[in-house]
């Protein structure tokens, strides 16, 4: 016996449409007359709209329904400017008619939007994931930086068609353009997003991508672009200088912010309509990372700030464990060539010592050849002055002083040669030392001394050094001073006690009130180096020694130059 | 008649010095050591100038020019040294003059002559 099957529509809030197919179909609205806060009742064309016939996809399930199959399909229609995810049931009708059909129509408008955000939040979630996976195994800033703007850029999630990244400079007094990546023009977008589009990239691949080409063609304006920026954190009109500071996200925009700084925003990147993140780690400010929808126009909401914000936490910890480990590979390579000196210094040192035993082994010969050879010739002289010329024995004596001035003569060339290079590491008085530097740089080309003034007091102060290399020094020092002001004649040095140290000041005079802190500021560059070598090494020599060297004010008058030295525990 | 005292360690140019500078109608003593020196200079007050060697075993001859200076004493010292190296040493500075030995002994005795205004 056949078992009849009664296929009805379920009870329910939504719409519930009759179709009858004649000459074509006729829709009656049997139940849920509200859609989508529409009212469909005697509403046509708003129906159709909704139903959307002529679909293949909906044509299929309404004539698989006629067909006497239940049938379900999803689509998307657009009503009023609003976007409506559908779910269309189709049933055969429940009284055998062949040309009747009954179908519901479900609005997962919501649901979709709810599905979509959640996909959002996930991919966001999978980019900061990524992001900071990738932080770890890097710590190149360039990378970094890449990696930040990338993950701010990529995607469906951050999704902003441009990102810029501004770092602050070591003093944290201005900040500058670093990197930046993003189109510049709607073609270039195009041309990006389709590309990115088709490939469906997760992070790590479009990081891959860029390392495997040198730059991104798209990237080169928005890089000219950063590269010309340099702003002053003391700029307090700079609408980003105002977030920086504060410490605080911001979107500005022609509603939200105003007045000059928004001006100023929009002159240089073309839109006022941006995020503003600082960039603030541990150590504190590291820089600050902006990001735009130049092309696409697409506003910044409240959402989009506090994902950048998380990332940007990220990002700020990277970057400074970036320049943590910067310093420290600076200072390593530091070390290393201050090593490979003090290896050179040894080898000159030893060498300089066995040069030094054969010069002294030298001397010491001269001096017992000439201790004899004044006594000959002396005493040869003495003889020659007793006896005449027509002594038989004049013309013996005569040769023998002759030849003994000969021999004289040689050794003096020969001392003037080999001078005494003893090792010279011991006791010495501070005012000689100075004395006789500053007469080594006395000569015909530069005849003017400084004037040395040294009270009664610091006479027998004495230090324990290398002369060589104490005069090493100050003739660095010296002579660089004297580049300074016009000539030896405009510096005076001082030598006076200051407790366990004894130091020298070198004053620049009237003439040159700002000598002292012109010289200390000149010696190093912009990154904290020493500009010359030769003065690196006089200042390792002062290091060596216990010494240093600084400027100081006496009685709140200019700046004098210092050098000092420890003094010998017996002078104290 | 001045009287000059000649401070070297070696015998021979003691006896040169003082045969060569006692024709030139100086007083001589002569000394063979750093020590010696210092102790004839505090026992005879009238020596006038010294002649002084550096290199010399114990006491060399810039600390007793050193510890003569310290005793305020104003006689002339000249340094004689086989080594000019000393030259460069600013402890000889405090020598009235510094001569290395030959064996012309000309400017020795114009230096004496000129330092004891004789």
């Amino acid at each position: 016996m056949p078992v009849s099957v009664e296929i009805a529509p379920p009870k329910t809030e939504n719409p519930v449409l009759l179709l009858r197919l004649n000459d074509k179909y006729e829709i009656t609205v049997l139940q849920g007359e509200r859609f989508a806060g529409l009212t469909l009742s005697n509403e046509p064309e708003l129906i159709n709209r909704i139903l959307l016939l002529n679909d293949p996809a909906i044509k299929l399930a309404v004539t698989g329904a006629f067909e006497g199959k239940q049938q379900m399909v999803r689509y998307q229609t657009e009503v009023g400017g609003q976007i409506l995810f559908c779910e269309l049931h189709c049933f055969p009708s429940s009284n055998g008619y062949p040309k009747e059909i009954t179908c519901l129509i479900v609005n997962r408008t919501n649901d979709e939007a709810e599905a979509t955000e959640l996909k959002d939040k996930v991919y966001i979630l999978d980019i900061i994931s990524q992001a900071v996976g990738a932080f770890a195994e890097t710590r190149n800033l360039s990378e970094i930086l890449r990696i930040v703007l990338l993950g701010v850029t990529a995607g469906p999630g951050l999704s902003f068609n441009r990102g810029f990244v501004l770092l602050s400079n070591e003093a944290r007094t201005y900040l500058w353009g670093c990197l930046a990546t993003g189109p510049s023009t709607a073609e270039e977008a195009g041309v990006i997003w389709q590309d990115l589009a088709k490939r469906s990239l997760t992070l790590e691949e479009i990081l891959r991508l860029y390392k495997s080409t040198s730059q991104n063609a798209a990237d080169i304006q928005v890089n000219k672009l950063v590269a010309s920026l340099k702003i002053s954190l003391s700029d307090e009109s700079n609408i980003i200088v105002g977030a920086v500071k504060s410490g605080h996200s911001i979107i500005t925009g022609p509603d939200l912010t105003d007045g000059p700084g928004n001006q100023k925003l929009l002159q240089e990147f073309g839109t006022d309509r941006m995020a503003i993140v600082p960039l603030i780690s541990r150590d504190g400010l590291q820089g600050v990372l902006l990001a735009d929808n130049l092309i696409s126009h697409k506003p910044i909401t409240a959402a989009n700030l506090e994902v950048l914000k998380i990332f940007a936490r990220y990002a700020s910890d990277a970057i400074e464990n970036s320049r943590l480990y910067g310093r420290l590979e600076q200072q390593i390579c530091r070390l290393k060539e201050a090593n490979e000196k003090i290896i050179q210094s040894r080898e000159n040192l030893i060498k300089a010592e066995k040069l030094s035993s054969v010069a002294k082994m030298a001397l010491d010969v001269a001096h017992e050849i000439r201790n004899p050879l004044t006594v000959i010739g002396g005493y040869a002289n003495a003889c020659l002055r007793k006896i005449t010329a027509d002594d038989s024995s004049y013309k013996y004596f005569e040769i023998i002083s002759k030849q003994s001035g000969r021999i004289e003569s040689a050794l003096d060339r020969f001392s003037s040669v080999v001078t005494l290079s003893e090792k010279k590491e011991g006791r010495f008085r501070l005012v000689n030392l100075v004395r006789e530097a500053l007469v080594m740089l006395s000569n015909s080309t530069n005849p003017d001394l400084p004037l040395l003034v040294a009270d009664a007091s610091t006479l027998n102060l004495s230090v324990f050094l290398d002369q060589g290399l104490f005069y090493q020094t100050m003739l660095v020092i010296l002579r660089k001073s004297s580049e300074m002001v016009d000539g030896m004649a405009n510096i005076s040095v001082k030598v006076v006690r200051n407790g366990e140290t004894g130091v020298i000041y070198i004053m620049g005079g009237d003439n040159f009130p700002e000598f002292a802190e012109k010289f200390y500021r000149d010696l190093r560059d912009s990154k904290g180096e020493l500009k010359n070598q030769e003065m690196a090494v006089a200042l390792e020599i002062l290091q060596h020694y216990g010494g240093g060297i600084g400027i100081i004010s006496e009685n709140k008058g200019p700046m004098h130059l210092y050098v000092e030295f420890p003094l010998c525990k017996e002078d104290m | 008649m001045k009287n000059i005292l000649i401070v070297d360690d070696e015998e021979d140019i003691r006896s040169l010095y003082e045969s060569e500078l006692g024709g030139e109608g100086f007083i001589t003593h002569s000394v063979s050591s750093g020590e010696e020196a210092l102790q004839y200079v505090e026992q005879n007050s009238e020596v006038d100038l010294v002649i002084l060697d550096i290199k010399m075993a114990q006491m060399d001859g810039l600390k007793v020019l050193e510890e003569l200076r310290s005793r305020k004493t104003t006689m002339p010292v000249i340094l004689n040294s086989a080594y000019s190296t000393y030259k460069s040493n600013f402890n000889s500075w405090l020598a009235d003059a510094y001569l290395v030995k030959s064996a012309n002994l000309t400017e020795l005795k114009n230096q004496v002559k000129e330092l004891l205004a004789f």
